[in-house]
């Protein structure tokens, strides 16, 4: 079987200059851990996920602390995101964007989801986006198929 | 090629390398000492009984007790504690973290002193919306001072003090309160470079800092408790070591064990935060220095220096010292130190001098002069990379422009002590 049988053929994508703001709206409202950057020809260039997000609405003295938890309010974090809500999505996007083939097969693809710990790659025809594929596809296609 | 001048290639080609860090110092030092072994300079045997274990167990000792104890977050809470102190004046604050920085890099290595502290002086400087370079660089310059204090503060102490056979209490009583006093006079001295920073009013945005809860950075009050009632024990035999007629490593590796096995943490989990790389580096390093001296370039060194000084004790302390101060701003500590300990030897062998002052002099030289320039200490490194990473440059230049004065007052300060206490 291969993955275009397997993935959800959702096209939902924002472009580089998509303010985040913008991203983390759609990401809500389709229910998305990430979405697929992609440029005027639907070609990907890359991926911005929930938590690339959550990293940057992080003040920077954050990731250096040991444990944040003495910080007792949300000011910090609340000032950060609405400075970034603006930022288009291309300063935050991980550019070396991990993708699949549409005929690649399911072994393949399970293999680089759950060695690489991604929670959706965008699937490409000829580096094009036709759909997305997550953990929870492929399980779910195994756990139904005959 | 005589085997004296390979010797000598080869030992400034690595020193040389080692400041650099363009390769990676460890694996410099390692071919500085394989170099030794394949030229057949020395054997393998002399190469493998020229490392110093009391150095290397010590230092490994220490690591894993710093590994488990920083767990706990007490050093984090310390510093938000003592951080309060300050009470919305910005140069209480710049002083209670220098001297708590001071303090805790004297029983923590440096490194990790900075690495503990810069990130909650970070924390403090958003909330009050404040500079962070001043605290941080004074945190830096504390650092390096408070490491002299102790045996364990710092590697080149380390390095002194097993070759010298001095004791932890022999470091208390005879550098820590001179110690004391420049890391006190330190945070004033930082003032007068930051007078605009030093004047702003923090007292509005004061309150988000008394908000911060230190008892939730103790992550596990229970491993805490133990931590530090292995500590205290340790520290307590280290004061008496030497009547103990046990080694530094010994209780060093001792208390380790002790606290790996009350706190029933995995060895293995522990042993990923030992600084391998750190401790195979003083390993080439000491090879190096074996090789330096089998082929008599060090007992030359040596008998230089007693020429230059005319064999008058007080000029060969305060040379010492000032040598050592202002190489070890631009050279890399550990190598300079080890390299140092067998010319201080020759000199004790050829006169009739007490060394323990010129001890002293190698110890307050190497540490102190750490401060110097970015370069000269891990610790510089390390604070000025996290504040890069906020986005906040400091050049070589203006390190240099305070560090350096710092390097040379704290020196000055240190020839006056060694002067009076020692060579009057």
């Amino acid at each position: 079987m291969k993955i275009k049988e397997v993935m959800i053929p959702d096209l939902t994508s924002v472009s580089a200059d998509t303010p985040i703001k913008e991203a983390v709206k759609v990401m809500s409202r389709q229910r998305m851990v990430g979405l697929p950057v992609v440029d005027n020809d639907q070609n990907v260039i890359g991926i911005i996920t929930e938590s690339d997000i959550a990293k940057a609405c992080l003040p920077g003295y954050y990731k250096e602390l040991q444990n944040p938890s003495f910080i007792p309010d949300f000011d910090q974090f609340s000032q950060q995101a609405k400075k970034i809500a603006h930022f288009p999505v291309k300063e935050f996007m991980t550019r070396e964007v991990f993708t699949v083939e549409e005929n690649t097969s399911r072994t393949e693809a399970a293999n680089l989801l759950f060695r690489k710990q991604l929670r959706i790659v965008p699937v490409v025809r000829a580096g094009k986006l036709v759909g997305i594929l997550t953990p929870s596809c492929l399980c779910k296609h195994a756990m139904e198929e005959d | 090629m005589s085997q004296t001048l390979i010797a000598l290639i080869i030992f400034i080609t690595t020193l040389i390398f080692v400041s650099l860090e363009k390769i990676n110092r460890t694996v410099i030092a390692l071919s500085g000492g394989l170099l030794f072994i394949l030229l057949k300079i020395l054997n393998q045997n002399e190469a493998f009984l020229a490392i110093d274990l009391n150095t290397i167990g010590l230092l490994t000792g220490m690591m894993v007790m710093v590994s488990i104890i920083k767990r706990t977050g007490l050093f984090q809470y310390l510093a938000i504690k003592i951080s309060k102190l300050a009470h919305g004046n910005i140069f209480y604050l710049l002083f209670f973290l220098s001297i708590i920085t001071g303090i805790l890099s004297s029983i923590l290595d440096n490194v990790t002193t900075i690495i503990l502290i810069v990130p909650i002086t970070l924390a403090i400087c958003e909330n009050l919306e404040i500079s962070s370079i001043p605290l941080v660089l004074s945190e830096i310059f504390a650092a390096n001072i408070g490491g002299t204090a102790t045996l364990i503060g710092d590697p080149p102490n380390i390095i002194i003090g097993s070759a010298a056979h001095l004791s932890f209490m022999d470091f208390i009583v005879n550098l820590a309160p001179f110690v004391l006093i420049l890391l006190i006079l330190l945070p004033f001295f930082v003032r007068l470079f930051y007078k605009k920073e030093m004047s702003q009013n923090i007292k509005e945005a004061w309150g988000r800092v008394e908000k911060f809860d230190e008892r939730k950075a103790i992550e596990d009050p229970m491993l805490l408790k133990k931590s530090i009632l292995v500590f205290l024990l340790t520290i307590s035999i280290f004061i008496f070591h030497h009547n103990l007629g046990l080694e530094a490593a010994t209780v060093a590796l001792a208390g380790a064990t002790l606290l790996l096995l009350v706190s029933n943490i995995d060895p293995a989990e522990t042993f990923l935060e030992v600084e391998w790389s750190t401790l195979f580096f003083f390993i080439g390093l000491f090879v190096v220095i074996a090789g330096v001296e089998k082929v008599g370039i060090i007992q030359w060194l040596s008998n230089k220096i007693i020429t230059l000084t005319k064999g008058n004790f007080t000029l060969t302390t305060l040379v010492v010292l000032w040598v050592s101060g202002i190489t070890c701003s631009f050279i890399n500590n550990i190598s300079y130190t080890i390299s140092m300990v067998p010319v201080i030897h020759n000199i004790g062998a050829v006169t009739s001098f007490n060394l323990n002052p010129v001890w002293w002099a190698l110890s307050l030289g190497a540490c102190l002069g750490g401060n110097g320039t970015f370069i000269a200490a891990a610790a510089n490194l390390v604070g000025v990379n996290i504040l890069k990473r906020q986005g906040r440059i400091i050049t070589f230049k203006e390190f240099f422009r305070i560090g350096l004065p710092i390097m040379l007052i704290s020196i000055i300060l240190s020839s006056i002590y060694l002067f009076l206490k020692y060579l009057l």
